[in-house]
Order: structure tokens, then C-alpha cells, then sequence
């Protein structure tokens, strides 16, 4: 598909090029770009992601591409059973520093990336849980 | 903790359960500030009621002298949530013919689960059986008759058995649709609501049947007044790839017990009558023998038929029905002695109310959906 779209962490000029698959998981984003020609438009810095976090961002994007999308969080079913068991290939991804992580939510939040916002805010509250008050190991 | 916004760590902590949030609050001064927000105990409660069932909404506003979202919780609903719903007593005796009918629910207000069983006894005579767990810790049981503890403790009830399998007693020609609802849960109390202390009762948790739709047709629970005997329950479900719905009996009585199916109705022997065809049950029995099925049926007259007798007035309210199809009906001789099935009509009235008319006898039984017991 091709590039509708050119990205770039706020850290370095190093410029990612987004396809329409990729960019309509970005949905806070994905209405600025519209139907616009993307390869004669300045690419776009985005103030509070990195460019190693937006590689991982776009890495986790590209492998749930063909994922149905989520349903809304709705109150009368079990959060539980809307999170599906965290998958063996989500579960390598997420294996990375706490910091990693929290950079992680923080951009799936900002481009509101529902899937990967619920994985990983899911990852940290497994981190958390089962520790009790004097093991809580989580460096926050 | 700076490295992630307040709304951010809320969201995170809101995927952990009642311990792990009471560790957090312990382990860190700002969650535990930030925990004391009102609106994120009460989401939790909100989340983890749904997750059992269908609980009426919750408001958040509530009288500030009763418990805290956040005690209600840590304390009642996250050990206890399993608890809430529907239980039914399993039974291996041959000589228990009512079944019963344990139900746990929340009182959010007063800070309550509360176990109610409610069962109309051999003579009659209405006995209820109450548990009653606190926020605070407090815990009791009682029976309307002697208000005497039973022998359960709060420990008992957090170390129940779940998950074991059991082996429902033989039932009739349709016993494997029985079996599948007691593989579910189990718990056991010593001494409640058995005639004798010692003895160890089973119950089994009740659950929804989504296979045993038809035609869109949700199982529901629906109670009956049935003279002498007090009330009866039936759930009215349908049986996976055939077009029948089934009355199978959760409070039963001394001549069909818990567990048989009441009447069996037959989909594809639907009935259109007139006023005059529901004249006298004479009538109705000759316009039944000459097996006048309609192609489909539809909204149509109805009348008590001269000559049947009812429990229920209430079924006089009624001068039309939206459908009506043609069964059978179980009968049986006390302790459920040769059984046998009679011809009957299932009338229809509304969502919420039918009737079956048996022709033996004809006795005309009146059910109304039990709001209260949802899946």
C-alpha cells in the first residue's frame, strides 16, 4: 500500500514512512492526513514519541493490522474477557526495560492505539499484581 | 511513578483485583491518594457486578454514612462476587421431591450479600433461610424457623470446592440436558436448610443455557402459584436442533419433582382456535383429537374453557394470546410413580406470561416470568 503518510519522532529526523493500513490504527491522528499526497508534504514531527518507540509502534501495528477492530470497553462485560490472553508474539514484543514500556503507553495513548493502549496498560497491572506491598518492584 | 501521568496509572491500576490494589495502597503514598477517588472504586464495583450478571445500574451517589465504594470492593464483592446469581441444591436422595432454590445478591446500600432460600416445605408452610455477609468482616445465617446458626463459617465459604463435577441422578428421556448443568461449580454447606445439622448439602450454580436457545427464545425462569403445594419454578428453554420448548421443574413438588421437565411443547403443531373451540374443555378435546394444526399460529381469542379449573386469577386478565402450540404434560401419582404424559396447550400471552392447559384434569397452570433470575 502505499505511503500516505510521512512520521517522525520528536528525537530525530529519521522519517517513517506510513501506509493507510498503519495509519487508520492511529485513530487521534489518522484525520489530519485525509486523502492528501503525502510526498511532497513536510513530514510531521510528533511532539511526545520517539523514533525508537514509534519503530515499535509501527512494528506492533503492522503485525495486528488484519486484527478485527475493538470493541468499545463497555462496563456490563468483564474487562477480563475483553482482554484476549496476551498473545505469545505480543508477549516477546512487550519483553523490554520498564521504560520501553511506559514509553510505549504513553504513545499509544497520544495516537490512540486502543489495542496496544489496553496491552500494554494490561502488562504494567500484571507487573504490579501478585507482588505484595514490600516486593512491589515496579520503579515508579 | 513520574514517567507515567495520574490518568494513565488509573487506568493501569483499575485492571488489578482487591489484593493487589490493597498492596499498591500500602506500598505507595501517592497511589494510595489517588486511590481514595470515589469514581474509580466505584468502576470497579460496577465492572466486577457485571462480570456476574446483569445487576440493576448502580449510582454513584449514594448516602455518605454507608460503606465506601472502596470497602464494598475490597472486602464484599471481589472475594464474594462467584457467590451472586442462583444455586440450586443437588440432591442424590430420592426422597427431596421440591429442589430448591439458593439465590446470593447484594445489597450495595446496607453493604450486604445476602443468601436467601426460600422453599415450601411438605405441609406447606414457607421456610426461608437467610445468609447474611457484612463489609466489616461480620457473618451469620438463620432460619425463619429456628433462628439457630448453622454450622457454615466465613472460612468454609472462601475454601468451597469449585469446579467438581457432578453426577446428576438419572433422569427421564432427557437426562443429558440435566448433566450439563450440574458440571458447573459446586458448593457445600454443613447444616443449611436440611432437616438434620450434620448433614453436608450440595449446591450447584445455575447458569445460563445460550445452546438451549430457540428461535431466539432465551431460557427464562417462570413461577407458578400450584395449590397446595406453593410455588413452582420452571425454566422454559428450548433442546439443540429440535423445535420443541421444554418446562424442566426447578422447584418441583410431590407428584413431579425438581429436575422433570413439566411439559414438553411441540413447535410444529401450532394452533389457531376461535372463541366458540375454547367453549367447554369438551370442545377443546375434540377440536384437539381431530389434530386441526394451523399452518402457523398467530394473535387469537382466548378463555378459561368451562369446566377447567385454575390456581390463578390472574388468568382471567387475558381474553387474547399471541400463540398457542400443541404438547404434552407430565403426570405422575405421588413420589413421581408412573409418569405419564397427557395432551396440553401452551398459551402464550405475552413476553412475560403463558399458561399450559393439561388436558387431564383440565387444570389450567399460569406462569409469569421471574424477573428477578436473569442470565
Amino acid at each position: 500500500m502505499a505511503t500516505i503518510a510521512q512520521l517522525k519522532g520528536w528525537d530525530s529526523e529519521e522519517v517513517f514512512n506510513v501506509d493507510g493500513e498503519i495509519l487508520n490504527q492511529f485513530s487521534s491522528i489518522k484525520e489530519l492526513f485525509g486523502n492528501a499526497d503525502a510526498s511532497n508534504s513536510e513530514p510531521l514531527s510528533l511532539p511526545n514519541v520517539s523514533a525508537a518507540t514509534f519503530q515499535k509502534v509501527i512494528e506492533w501495528c503492522k503485525h495486528h493490522k488484519d486484527d478485527p477492530s475493538l470493541p468499545p470497553l463497555k462496563c456490563n462485560k468483564a474487562i477480563s474477557e475483553q482482554i484476549k490472553d496476551v498473545s505469545d508474539w505480543d508477549r516477546e514484543f512487550l519483553h523490554v526495560d520498564q521504560k520501553t514500556l511506559c514509553e510505549l503507553i504513553l504513545a499509544a495513548g497520544y495516537l490512540g492505539i486502543d489495542g496496544l493502549f489496553r496491552l500494554t496498560c494490561k502488562t504494567v497491572a500484571d507487573m504490579i499484581s501478585g507482588t505484595t506491598s514490600d516486593e512491589n518492584n515496579f520503579q515508579h | 511513578m513520574d514517567i507515567l501521568p495520574q490518568e494513565i496509572w488509573l487506568k493501569v491500576l483499575s485492571y488489578l483485583d482487591g489484593e493487589s490494589l490493597k498492596s499498591v495502597e500500602s506500598a505507595c503514598y501517592t497511589f494510595s491518594n489517588w486511590l481514595k477517588d470515589e469514581l474509580f472504586w466505584f468502576n470497579k464495583c460496577k465492572a466486577a457486578l457485571h462480570e456476574v450478571s446483569a445487576y440493576p445500574k448502580l449510582e454513584l451517589k449514594r448516602n455518605k454514612t454507608k460503606t465506601p465504594w472502596r470497602d464494598l470492593y475490597i472486602n464484599l464483592i471481589c472475594p464474594y462476587k462467584y457467590l451472586l446469581g442462583y444455586w440450586q441444591k443437588f440432591t442424590s436422595s430420592e426422597n427431596e421431591y421440591t429442589g430448591q432454590l439458593l439465590r446470593f445478591f447484594i445489597l450495595v446500600d446496607l453493604g450486604l450479600i445476602y443468601g436467601q432460600i426460600s422453599r415450601a416445605s411438605e405441609d406447606g408452610y414457607k421456610f426461608e433461610t437467610r445468609i447474611n455477609i457484612h463489609s466489616d468482616g461480620e457473618f451469620s445465617s438463620y432460619s425463619s424457623v429456628e433462628r439457630y446458626p448453622f454450622g457454615i463459617t466465613k472460612h468454609e465459604l472462601l475454601s468451597l470446592p469449585v469446579d467438581t463435577v457432578c453426577e446428576q441422578r438419572p433422569l427421564d428421556d432427557h437426562s443429558e440436558y440435566m448433566k450439563h448443568v450440574y458440571s458447573q461449580e459446586v458448593i457445600e454447606f454443613e447444616g443449611l436448610a436440611t432437616d438434620s445439622e450434620e448433614e453436608v448439602s450440595r449446591w450447584v450454580k445455575f447458569r445460563s443455557f445460550s445452546q438451549w436457545d430457540v428461535d431466539g427464545v432465551a431460557p427464562a425462569v417462570y413461577k407458578s402459584i400450584y395449590g397446595p403445594h406453593g410455588e413452582e419454578l420452571v425454566l422454559l428453554h428450548g433442546v439443540p436442533n429440535e423445535r420443541k420448548l421444554i418446562g424442566t421443574k426447578i422447584l418441583g413438588d410431590r407428584n413431579v419433582p425438581f429436575g422433570k421437565h413439566s411439559f414438553v411443547i411441540d413447535l410444529d403443531r401450532p394452533l389457531v382456535l376461535n372463541s366458540s373451540q375454547q367453549d367447554s374443555c369438551e370442545t377443546l378435546v375434540a377440536v384437539h383429537a381431530g389434530e386441526e394444526t394451523a399452518q402457523k399460529t398467530s394473535s387469537q381469542p382466548f378463555c378459561v374453557p368451562s369446566g377447567a379449573s385454575y390456581a390463578d386469577q390472574n388468568i382471567l386478565k387475558f381474553n387474547t394470546c399471541i400463540e398457542r402450540y400443541a404438547g404434552r404434560g407430565t403426570l405422575a401419582y405421588d413420589d413421581y410413580t408412573d409418569p405419564w404424559w397427557c395432551d396440553t396447550h401452551f398459551i402464550r400471552f405475552d413476553e412475560d406470561n403463558f399458561a399450559v392447559h393439561f388436558f387431564y384434569g383440565h387444570y389450567l397452570g399460569f406462569y409469569t416470568r421471574h424477573r428477578d433470575i436473569v442470565f
